[in-house]
């Protein structure tokens, strides 16, 4: 059941009728049976895993409350000399109860995610490479890859180290924690939320609101005109010229790069609009996972606007625990110490950097390519922040002007430049054909193609490659009001008349030019399979 | 919800449900090509005046290949429509019968039965000719259930045929919007096949060894579906009175195996069979000019022969009272007269021989410009001359020389304009309807002058010889060019393709 899929629809709209007909008590109720139905209508008996999840996850937040609890009454006992334990050692063996059910929590669902994803890519090679044969040692598992299963992993993991923070109360109810990880419109890809964001909107009752329904609707519209006719359309272009990359040279690849950076964009962006309307119209406001990203004046920035809540929960769970561990502390005094000021401060970001871009890649796929990606983006994270102070002192010392336009258009223009570029790596399926594809990007000399009709020979016919552009371009346009005003509210302004013929355009753009149907190789949503 | 947005809710959904209306009938493709509008032959069914139809006939390509009702209505004054479809099988000309009897109570239902040993689904492009003109309803609900089980293709394409042609964006072109009903539509379903693609002599000579019960292959069977569809067929027809009929066009793609399991089906169900294959010398097709497809299907030229037949075979078998409005009787009639007119126009390009041509022109119908080009030459015979002569054209005989220019103009059997002359002879202009003709014709010296103009389009007609232009008045077009050389020996024929109909050649 697809987010653009009919029955998806005729789901949601099924689903958000019941809810309202219901007392609020029994809303989050409904919620979590038709969040169950979702995924095992899509998932069947793969949903073991997420059940085993959600088990396991509540399970271990009670522990780690309880071990909290426990501490709080060793420490009132300690004092009132009923119990004869050392302060330290109580908060240590606290510490400790806690960690240990952190490590289950990460050996149960990290472990399930880390086998499921990766166990038979990572034995087929080393089969295949050694053994002569694909399943000729090590056996393969053939079990598939259960339905967002990276999200409402990340998404449980990230509650339990609340919970372990302290940051968040376990939650005691079973059926309430189950329903914060299977929340069905967002388990197809996120966003992924924070326990503490969520579940007061999850577990409270909506009363129905027709300005919530409208402005879902609008959302999932727009979302649909980002994934259908942008992202579905581009990725025509991309999958003809990089899946047949040895038919293809020079400034056609880059010309499917920057398609294939729509199609993400498209894909992805459109994908979340499309949950948080869903979300919306029940009154449930999911957070935002895009902030308009190619607006981005440099890598760091990017990723700030680019999935931000995978972003966040890298920096809170991931970044922060390695780059303040005592490990990084020893280090830091060490470096300080010897007189490298500057190293102390910034040697623990930039390892726990390069560290977080390689677990980033590694979770995109298994091949070398995909580390190679976290690498490059590392990399320019660190240098960026490294010499960023650098080149804006060059800038003044050149008299440029790096407040105006046109300064900041060129820093869009080199960060879609290099984000463009990191795509490519992982592109294909194999890094060699990546390499090949990039050497030949950067010694282009077909400039020709711009000038013979050479663009309409990469999948897209004139009409199709025309549509595209045009839409880019709505894109583009509806993003620089997006940077300057919260375009719904301003719509809400305008009269009706003008609401309606807006909506009737977009709704019409999606059934006639969206890439679906027949003859369309319109799978689903690209990051479902993570 | 408040008062004022349901109000909001159920206008926004009226206007999306006439938007999607209005783009889903300029997005389905039209299906109508100029030798067989698919669309149109359903979409002029539910036009017709209600049970003016003394027959329908249902079926698949076969029937409305072979099969012109305006020709039966001239000679029998049977009326009578072609419902069918290309490739339709059996259980959908059921619904067929189930639409057609809403709307019309004929006195006989005729089933070609040229699918009936096919139990395969036909592909998607098919079913969809077949079903999506029909008007909503339960019927095509069915049909459409059924084509979806048993070919799995998508219920939701079928009932929102936007989803599945949404792509066709790219491919529109100005018959896309043009979605009034086009009310010059008269051929009662006919397909008019305009091309002649001969049969082999080998295959020729197969077919007219066929006898029954002669063969000593073993007899096919008639499949469930197809039997049940039939039978369903017969039911309808029962429950109306109405007889039932199978019959068997003339086609090459047919044996006697089938014919005699057909006729053993029918007998053992008590359904009159006629196939015509065995009346075949009656009927006098000839597969080398009554074919547009070496024999599967008729042309034009065997659907009039076929139609005759079948049409006496009516008469003499059923007992008819038609009901019909003077002015739909009017219609009948004109309408015939068109189609009478086209035969005769198609069957103008296929004669090699020029005093047969000469005969030929004697038509009413006709505005003919015969024009020698430099000279008539030595092999223009004395009875081609006196076919002409006929005519009331005189031909000369040229200047061995000089050559001689003669320029001419029939209209009907009448000549409006003639000369002849040394150097250039050009004719007075003759206006008929909206167009001009003008004629010129050149002698040896001057031949390249040669030219006919009709209206705004120029004939270079300047190849040695005669060249005649044949302008069909009921058709409003040039419907010939052809040039004779009679310089040549055997007086060579040598037509110019017209435009009389663009064949889409398949079905």
């Amino acid at each position: 059941m697809g987010l653009t899929s009919l029955n998806f629809f005729l789901f949601l709209a099924a689903s958000l009728v019941v809810y309202f007909q219901l007392s609020e008590k029994y809303q989050w109720r409904w919620l979590l049976a038709v969040s169950c139905f979702f995924y095992v209508y899509c998932s069947r008996t793969l949903s073991v895993f997420i059940a085993i999840t959600c088990v396991a996850t509540y399970v271990l937040s009670i522990l780690i409350e309880k071990s909290e609890l426990r501490y709080k009454d060793e420490l009132k006992r300690i004092k009132t000399g009923e119990l004869d334990l050392d302060k330290k050692a109580a908060k240590a063996q606290n510490l400790r109860r806690k960690r240990a059910c952190i490590w289950a929590a990460a050996l149960i669902n990290v472990g399930m995610l880390v086998v499921l994803k990766f166990w038979d890519l990572i034995f087929t090679d080393i089969n295949t490479r050694f053994f002569g044969g694909a399943e000729n040692f090590v056996p393969l598992l053939h079990i598939g890859l259960p339905l967002g299963i990276s999200f409402y992993t990340f998404q449980a993991v990230g509650y339990l180290v609340d919970v372990y923070r302290k940051q968040v109360a376990a939650e005691h109810n079973f059926f309430k924690a189950a329903l914060f990880i299977t929340f069905f419109p967002q388990i197809v890809q996120g966003p992924i939320s924070r326990f503490g964001q969520l579940s007061p909107e999850l577990y409270s009752g909506h009363k129905f609101d027709f300005k919530n329904l409208t402005d879902g609707f609008y959302l999932m519209l727009w979302g649909m005109f980002k994934k259908m006719v942008i992202a579905d359309r581009a990725g025509i272009m991309v999958d003809y010229v990089f899946y047949d990359y040895q038919n293809f040279s020079g400034w056609q690849f880059w010309v499917a790069a920057f398609a294939y950076a729509f199609q993400m964009y498209g894909d992805f962006s459109g994908g979340i609009d499309i949950v948080r309307g869903g979300a919306k119209m029940f009154g449930i406001e999911m957070v935002d996972n895009f902030e308009r990203p190619y607006f981005s004046k440099d890598i760091p920035e990017f990723w700030r606007r680019w999935h931000m809540t995978l972003g966040t929960w890298f920096r809170d769970y991931l970044f922060y625990p390695m780059s303040l561990s005592s490990t990084a502390q020893k280090v830091s005094k060490s470096l300080r110490k010897k007189g490298h000021l500057h190293l102390a401060k910034m040697l623990p970001a930039h390892v726990s950097c390069i560290v977080l871009w390689l677990a980033n890649g590694a979770w995109h796929g298994a091949g070398t390519q995909y580390i190679v990606f976290g690498l490059y983006h590392g990399v320019l994270t660190v240098l960026s922040e490294e010499y960023h102070g650098k080149l804006v002192q060059l800038g003044d010392k050149l008299h440029i002007n790096q407040k105006c336009a046109s300064f900041s258009f060129f820093q869009m223009a080199r960060t879609f430049f290099l984000v463009a570029v990191g795509r490519v790596i992982y592109i294909t399926p194999n890094f060699g054909a990546s390499l090949t594809i990039l050497k030949s990007m950067f010694t282009a000399k077909n400039v020709g193609i711009f000038f013979n009709e050479g663009l309409y020979k990469l999948g897209l016919d004139r009409p199709d490659f025309y549509v595209l552009v045009f839409a880019c371009l709505v894109l583009l346009v509806v993003e620089i009001f997006q940077e300057r005003m919260k375009i719904r509210e301003w719509l809400y302004e305008q009269n009706l008349y003008f609401r309606w013929g807006l909506a009737f355009g977009l709704i019409f753009t999606v059934l006639i030019f969206g890439v679906y149907g027949h003859g369309y190789d319109a799978a689903g949503f690209i990051y479902m399979q993570y | 919800m408040t008062r004022k947005n349901v109000i909001k809710l159920i206008s926004a959904s009226l206007i999306f449900i006439i938007i999607f209306g209005i783009l889903t009938a300029v997005l389905e493709p039209k299906w109508n090509y100029y030798g067989n509008q698919t669309q149109t032959r359903v979409q002029a069914f539910y036009r017709q005046e209600k049970d003016s139809q003394d027959v329908i006939y249902l079926g698949s390509s076969f029937s409305y290949c072979g099969i012109s009702p305006l020709k039966i209505w001239e000679e029998q004054g049977i009326s009578g429509y072609v419902f069918s479809n290309p490739a339709q099988k059996a259980w959908i000309s059921a619904y067929y019968l189930e639409e057609a009897l809403k709307y019309q109570t004929p006195e006989v239902v005729i089933y070609e039965a040229g699918a009936i040993l096919d139990e395969e689904e036909t592909d998607e492009g098919h079913n969809r000719k077949n079903i999506d003109y029909l008007r909503w309803s339960p019927t095509k609900l069915k049909a459409i259930m059924t084509v979806c089980k048993n070919t799995g293709e998508s219920k939701k394409e079928y009932l929102f045929p936007l989803l599945r042609f949404h792509s066709r964006w790219s491919d529109l072109d100005q018959s896309d919007f043009h979605l009034a009903w086009d009310s010059s539509y008269y051929l009662m379903g006919t397909a008019l096949k305009l091309t002649t693609r001969p049969a082999s002599q080998k295959n020729i000579a197969k077919y007219e060894a066929w006898q029954p019960g002669t063969m000593e292959t073993q007899k096919s069977d008639i499949g469930p579906k197809c039997t049940d569809a039939v039978l369903q067929m017969k039911k309808l027809c029962q429950e109306k009175g109405i007889k039932f009929q199978l019959v068997r066009m003339p086609s090459m793609q047919w044996s006697p195996e089938a014919g005699e399991t057909v006729q053993q089906f029918a007998d053992e169900n008590q359904i009159p069979f006629l196939d015509m294959n065995l009346h075949r010398e009656e009927i006098g097709v000839n597969w080398r000019t009554d074919t547009h497809d070496k024999g599967m299907h008729l042309n034009i030229l065997g659907c009039e022969k076929a139609s005759s037949f079948l049409g006496k075979y009516l008469k003499e078998n059923y007992k008819f009272e038609t009901k019909m409005s003077e002015d739909n009787r009017k219609f009948w009639d004109a309408s015939a007269a068109k189609f009478n007119s086209l035969v005769e126009s198609y069957t103008l390009p296929v004669i090699k021989d020029c005093e047969d041509y000469a005969r030929a022109l004697g038509n009413e119908d006709f505005i003919t410009a015969v024009t020698v080009c430099g000279t008539t030459g030595s092999y223009f015979t004395d009875r081609q001359r006196q076919a002409f002569s006929e005519l009331g054209l005189k031909v000369p005989k040229t200047d061995a020389e000089k050559g001689t220019a003669y320029s001419a103009l029939l209209d009907g059997k009448k000549v409006v304009r003639e000369k002849t002359k040394a150097g250039v002879a050009k004719t007075k202009p003759y206006t008929w309807g909206e167009d001009t003709f003008w004629v010129v014709s050149g002698d040896l010296s001057h031949s390249g002058k040669t030219l006919v103009t009709v209206g705004e389009n120029e004939y270079k007609v300047n190849k040695p010889g005669l060249n005649i232009v044949v302008y069909d008045k009921t058709l409003g077009q040039v419907v010939d060019v052809v040039n004779f050389d009679t310089t040549q020996e055997g007086v060579p024929a040598k037509h110019v393709k017209q435009p009389l109909i663009e064949d889409d050649g398949g079905e």
